[in-house]
């Protein structure tokens, strides 16, 4: 079984992106937090459609970074668990 | 008709009974205090300052007197009230007028949530303005007093009322608070420069507060475009910096800044996010004024 990431509903955040930099807005809590470029293309793509770590992480290096070292699942994983802790991500086994 | 224009005694005597009510920008103050060091220094720091029209509304009923009891004649203290709340502990008495100008923060900081407020000075030229965000200590008031007395206008030394839609500033030209070595320096390279009282072992330090130019109280319902949000900071003997800062860490900086980033939850969110992208950012470290003018003057000639 593996699990699916997705984003959770549009109204419980604010997402603002400059030059691959980003800052998070928490609906609930009212906390704000800064979010790295790969923060920020994470949440931006699962706020799209939900995808399995592999199927995200392939979409990284096709469509974000084609040019730059590979990302890996490990990287991505950790990223993926500060968001789904922030309350950003929901994660469901498909 | 402006507070210059009341003779002191007369001031004086409004002031120790019904009180003076008074414009500060878009905001009337209604003022009452038995100490003649108040009074003496609102005629000389705020002379340019319009009287409000009889009748006017008054937003803030500001009260600054000694409190009841042993503390009026005992190590005598000032109290501040506000409507006949009274938010603060009381201060020794010789710093009654600087406790006028923090209530005052205090009271701006604390009601005008029509407004984005920042912890900042804010100075224009040419319809631009320069947000400098900064928590006590980082050079912001010397910086800002420098670039005013050097011909910027003064929209606040304090805070920065930042319209809903982030598209201007509201001014709010108030005395200077400079503190510590800053007096010094400002007296110095400004001789002409007119001063309230040196106020010993405050809070802060010894603080003095600066009149800010009359043209900038004439200008006060000028509103400004913001061009640039600059963190600025002093370090001795450091050489002048300008660095360019990223948005999203300059969002946080100023959000960390703000008065009531929280208390406007999403719509803070959406001012400032509009604040920034509106903005050139940057880091500011300086040491040598005269380079510091210089550089802001570039930086708007660059625009």
């Amino acid at each position: 079984m593996t699990k699916v990431w997705s984003a959770v509903s549009p109204d419980l955040f604010q997402l603002k992106e400059w030059e691959g930099e980003g800052v998070l807005y928490l609906a609930d809590s009212g906390d704000t937090h800064l979010l790295n470029q790969v923060g920020v293309q994470v949440l931006m793509i699962l706020k799209d459609k939900p995808f399995e770590l592999s199927e995200l992480v392939e979409q990284l290096n096709q469509s974000i970074y084609p040019n730059s070292e590979r990302i890996t699942d490990n990287m991505i994983s950790g990223v993926l668990t500060e968001l789904y802790y922030l309350g950003v991500l929901t994660k469901v086994k498909s | 008709m402006n507070i210059g224009s009341i003779p002191q005694i007369d001031l004086l005597k409004t002031i120790q009974n019904e009180g003076v009510v008074f414009q500060v920008a878009g905001f009337t103050i209604k003022l009452q205090s038995p100490f003649p060091e108040v009074s003496k220094n609102i005629h000389k720091l705020y002379s340019d300052y319009p009287l409000a029209e009889q009748g006017s509304f008054i937003d803030f009923h500001m009260k600054v007197a000694p409190p009841k009891g042993l503390r009026r004649w005992y190590r005598p203290q000032v109290e501040f009230h506000l409507d006949g709340f009274r938010p603060f502990k009381p201060l020794p008495q010789d710093q009654a007028y600087a406790m006028f100008e923090w209530s005052l923060n205090w009271c701006i900081a604390n009601h005008m949530h029509n407004y984005f407020i920042v912890h900042a000075a804010v100075v224009e030229k040419e319809g631009k303005c320069i947000i400098f965000p900064a928590p006590p200590g980082s050079g912001k008031s010397t910086l800002c007093a420098s670039l005013v007395m050097s011909g910027w206008r003064l929209l606040s030394d304090e805070l920065a009322l930042v319209d809903r839609n982030a598209e201007n500033v509201f001014p709010i030209p108030r005395p200077i608070n400079l503190k510590n070595a800053s007096i010094d320096i400002i007296r110095a390279r400004y001789p002409g420069a007119i001063f309230g009282p040196i106020i010993k072992d405050t809070a802060k330090g010894t603080v003095s507060h600066l009149k800010p130019p009359a043209t900038s109280v004439r200008l006060a319902s000028q509103l400004s475009r913001p061009a640039w949000v600059i963190f600025p900071k002093y370090q001795a003997g450091s050489i002048t910096k300008l660095e360019k800062k990223s948005k999203a860490q300059t969002f946080m900086g100023v959000a960390q800044n703000a008065f009531n980033y929280t208390v406007l939850g999403s719509e803070g969110f959406d001012t400032l996010g509009r604040l920034i992208d509106g903005c050139d950012c940057y880091d500011f470290c300086y040491s040598d004024i005269d380079e510091a003018i210089e550089t802001f003057q570039s930086l708007l000639d660059s625009k």
